[in-house]
């Protein structure tokens, strides 16, 4: 049985054919995937459907189409899932006259079940201690991320959806909150990041779920995605000071697609980069020339994201 | 605390933040000020028609329909214009739960203004000429009594669009002050009438002008608690029933 | 080593070789956005919902009477045209004073509340233009509403006429600078307040309600310290009384009668009031305008 990447192992989260549109605008085009234990990573370009996909999954957004279900149950339906479910969304959905540890204080009375951490624990988590008792109001954009993650995180929720989390912190509060968030994956829980910044997906999420124009354009690991997109062949540049005697002897050896001479480097196109890697350094002995260097150009998230857009 | 009840003084304070506090109080005095201007020398009988014509009337006509429209139309109007309503649904709570809450915090905020226009109106007549407390307990139950019912017709308004104050302001001088007036038939829907017949009716006081004006009302306060609090199911479904089906910002 | 040359690339950057307006038209973008933005024009149709249902509103008692005046035919006359006038503006007054608690926040709230003041600081706009310009607006916008109905009147009435419309017309040409007055005198009565009280406001839903809860308030109050109390020169506060001041105004230019107006149990002379209208209008531009130089 092939193992389909779009789906987790024991979901707690399926969407099964889910479609939504806005009169005449279809957001989410039958789209079917799962999340479970661990941080998956939501990409797509802007307007690609990643934030209307969370508002279904967490009830906000009714299914035009398909259905979602949340530890089994419809969310649209069922608010006692809520005990298990947190969602930090992208807008700014803070009580401005409230403080930091009111505002947290208030998402514990609303929850109806003893808290598993405390207010303190909680702002602790996300290094809010200092402004705690400062009106949100006067908070920055950062501040205000870290202080709904707060709110969302007092309750303990099993599955914590977090759309543009890092969105207006600084880098050392986005190291913090990455870190955060993964300790929360390897902890069992189901983590989604959603998040059209693709730096913060690949530190933050093994697995990526992409989404482009409302449907499902690709899901696994950065590299399983990559490796998957055999019609496009791989881009490496290397280092040699005999660029044009090894370009033509890897044309004679018929291994790449095409071969852009440089300085002091080639630029290859190819199928295979590991069969390449071991032929380049035979191949530079024979010729007697220097071999400084062998980089694969595109098996970064960004490529791997840009040529999902590009392809549509 | 539990969370029904963190709901609810969460959302009072939300109704009422100081400076909306104060100037909607001191919009309460007006109809005593009204009173205490229009009676200075005058007899007692005299002085309860200005009462029921300038003070009561200033109440009820303009006082109680302003603060309620206002302090409805934020109910779920401002969580949705500050995008919090997501916070608030996305708990173990029923919508119903939601709803009722929201309905219970604008009556209470909207009773707790309500108290100093009550009491200020009533105790200036009471103490000059030693009437009757029930003056200002049926100034007070008119004026929830209206409140109930203005809140019923615009928390739902209020969720719907942010106009409603406007549509709000629209309905009490076109609809109430206008078409009400002159079809008699239709005070069963206006809120500040069904206010002002419990007053009557629990105040024990009356002239050709309030009679005037509420024409074919009953004078019992319990018919009007009772309409009030069936207007108030309504609009707990009706509410109910946008909080499960529209989507939600 | 670092090589230390540099380029700069052309990114195909066209400078603007359009029409510069300057100033004056900057100022006349204000005035159009304004009115567009209070009838909700270049915007989704439910923006034009409210506007229009009081427009309409406005004009229904109108042609109302111009109806009764084709199947009566001489009602008009009977009654007296100017007197209907006069009735037509009386009941326009409460749409009217309506239409300014929806338009005046929605012309001054939003570019506060969105930040688009300092977009506009950075225009060749002072605040004084700013100020003026968004009053100019909302004037506009309230006497286009009040003139509406007059002028349905005024050519409706005109048909009824038994020698021809265009004789109509002409035959009642001198209502015109009467009809163009009071709208003026109305305008000043209900725009000032509003505009001064959407200038300091944070939300247009409480800017509507202060406005409507200060209007009514002033109508109560003036009528029971006019007729009802003894305090001295209590007379005077039927200046800032602007519903029923601008009615009495009305009457007073089309020259009927109330045996109920204010100014007359305050003994002010109409003429007194319409320039206490204007002065209130000076005066609210001021106020506003004190509170742009700082924000601008």
């Amino acid at each position: 049985m092939t193992f389909d990447p779009a789906f987790a192992e024991n979901p707690t989260i399926e969407v099964a054919g889910a479609s939504k549109w806005f009169g005449q605008k279809v957001a989410v085009s039958n789209l079917s995937c799962s999340f479970g234990a661990g941080v998956t990573g939501l990409l797509g370009p802007n307007g690609a459907g990643k934030t209307t996909l969370l508002r279904m999954i967490t009830g906000l957004a009714s299914v035009s189409d398909g259905d979602v279900s949340v530890l089994g149950s419809n969310p649209r339906k069922d608010h006692r899932i809520y005990h298990h479910l947190s969602l930090v969304p992208d807008e700014d959905s803070v009580y401005k006259e409230m403080t930091g540890r009111q505002f947290i204080a208030y998402a514990t009375q609303l929850a109806a079940a003893p808290s598993a951490m405390s207010v303190d624990e909680a702002l602790e988590q996300v290094a809010m201690q200092d402004a705690a008792d400062r009106d949100i109001a006067g908070y920055s954009k950062g501040m205000r991320q870290r202080v709904k993650v707060a709110a969302a995180l007092v309750t303990d929720p099993q599955i914590l959806i977090l759309d543009e989390p890092l969105n207006g912190t600084d880098p050392l509060q986005r190291a913090h909150l990455i870190e955060l968030f993964q300790r929360l994956g390897d902890q069992g829980k189901t983590v989604i990041v959603s998040s059209h910044v693709l730096e913060e997906v690949e530190r933050v999420s093994s697995r990526v779920i992409a989404i482009v124009d409302g449907r499902l354009a690709a899901a696994g690991t950065v590299d399983a995605i990559r490796a998957a997109m055999r019609d496009i062949p791989f881009s490496v540049r290397i280092g040699t000071d005999s660029p044009r005697e090894l370009g033509a002897v890897l044309i004679a050896a018929g291994n790449v697609h095409s071969v852009e001479i440089e300085e002091k480097s080639l630029l290859i196109l190819t199928d295979d980069v590991s069969q390449l890697g071991r032929d380049v350094p035979r191949m530079t002995a024979t010729l007697g020339a220097r071999f400084t260097g062998f980089q694969p150009q595109d098996d970064s998230l960004e490529s791997v994201f840009r040529y999902l857009v590009e392809s549509r | 605390m539990t969370p029904v009840l963190a709901l609810l003084v969460a959302s009072i304070r939300q109704l009422l933040p100081l400076k909306r506090s104060l100037a909607l109080g001191a919009l309460q005095l007006v109809p005593a000020i009204v009173y205490l201007l229009a009676s200075s020398n005058r007899t007692a009988d005299a002085a309860l028609d200005v009462f029921l014509d300038g003070g009561v009337s200033t109440y009820f006509l303009l006082v109680i329909p302003i603060i309620s429209i206002v302090l409805s139309s934020s109910a779920l109007g401002v969580e949705r214009r500050d995008q919090t309503l997501s916070f608030i649904v996305l708990r173990p709570m029923r919508r119903t739960t939601i709803a009722i809450t929201k309905l219970v915090a604008t009556v209470v905020a909207a009773t707790a203004l309500h108290a100093i226009g009550s009491v200020a109106l009533g105790g200036a007549h009471m103490f000059r000429f030693d009437a009757d407390l029930d003056l200002i307990l049926g100034l007070l139950l008119g004026a929830v009594v209206a409140t109930i019912a203005y809140a019923s017709i615009f928390i739902p308004v209020g969720f719907l669009t942010d106009r409603a104050v406007i549509i709000g302001l629209a309905f009490l001088l076109i609809f109430e002050n206008g078409v009400v007036s002159a079809l008699s038939a239709l005070e069963t829907l206006s809120p500040w009438r069904l206010g002002a017949a419990a007053f009557a009716d629990m105040a024990g006081v009356s002239n050709d002008g309030l009679r005037e004006a509420v024409r074919s009302l009953a004078w019992d306060a319990g018919r009007s608690v009772v309409v009030v609090l069936a207007m108030a199911v309504v609009s707990v479904a009706i509410t109910t029933l946008m909080l499960n089906r529209r989507d939600l910002a | 080593m670092t090589d230390n040359t540099g380029a700069v690339y052309d990114l195909g950057y066209e400078p603007y070789e359009g029409d510069r307006r300057g100033r004056s038209g900057a100022r006349r973008t204000l005035v159009a956005d304004g009115v567009r933005k209070v009838l909700g024009f270049r915007r989704k149709a439910r923006r034009k919902i409210m506007p229009f249902t009081l427009v309409g509103i406005a004009v229904i008692p109108t042609i109302v009477a111009v109806g009764v005046g084709f199947i009566v035919p001489g009602a008009a006359a009977d009654s007296g045209l100017s007197t209907l006038n006069a009735d037509m503006f009386v009941l326009g007054g409460t749409m009217a004073m309506l239409f300014t608690a929806l338009a005046a926040p929605e012309l001054l709230v939003p570019d506060r509340s969105d930040g688009v003041l300092s977009m506009l600081s950075s225009r060749p706009l002072t605040p004084l233009d700013y100020v003026a310009s968004r009053f100019a607006a909302i004037i506009a916008v309230v006497a286009g509403f009040l003139l509406l109905p007059q002028l349905v009147l005024y050519i409706g009435q005109a048909g009824t006429d038994p020698d021809g419309i265009v004789n109509g017309i002409v035959e009642h040409a001198d209502n015109l600078p009467r009809i163009v007055l009071a709208t003026f005198g109305y305008a000043m009565a209900f725009v000032p307040i509003g505009f001064v009280i959407a200038g300091y406001s944070k939300r247009k839903a409480i800017a509507s309600s202060i406005y409507i809860a200060v209007m009514l308030g002033l109508s109560i109050l003036g009528d029971v310290i006019v007729h009802q109390s003894d305090i001295p020169g209590g007379r005077w506060i039927a200046l800032i009384v602007p519903l029923t001041t601008s009615n009495d105004v009305a009457r007073w230019i089309f020259g009927s009668t109330d045996p109920e107006s204010l100014l007359d149990a305050a003994g002010i002379d109409p003429a007194v009031a319409l320039l206490a209208l204007v002065l209130m209008g000076v005066a609210s531009m001021a106020l506003v305008l004190h509170r742009y130089r700082r924000l601008m």
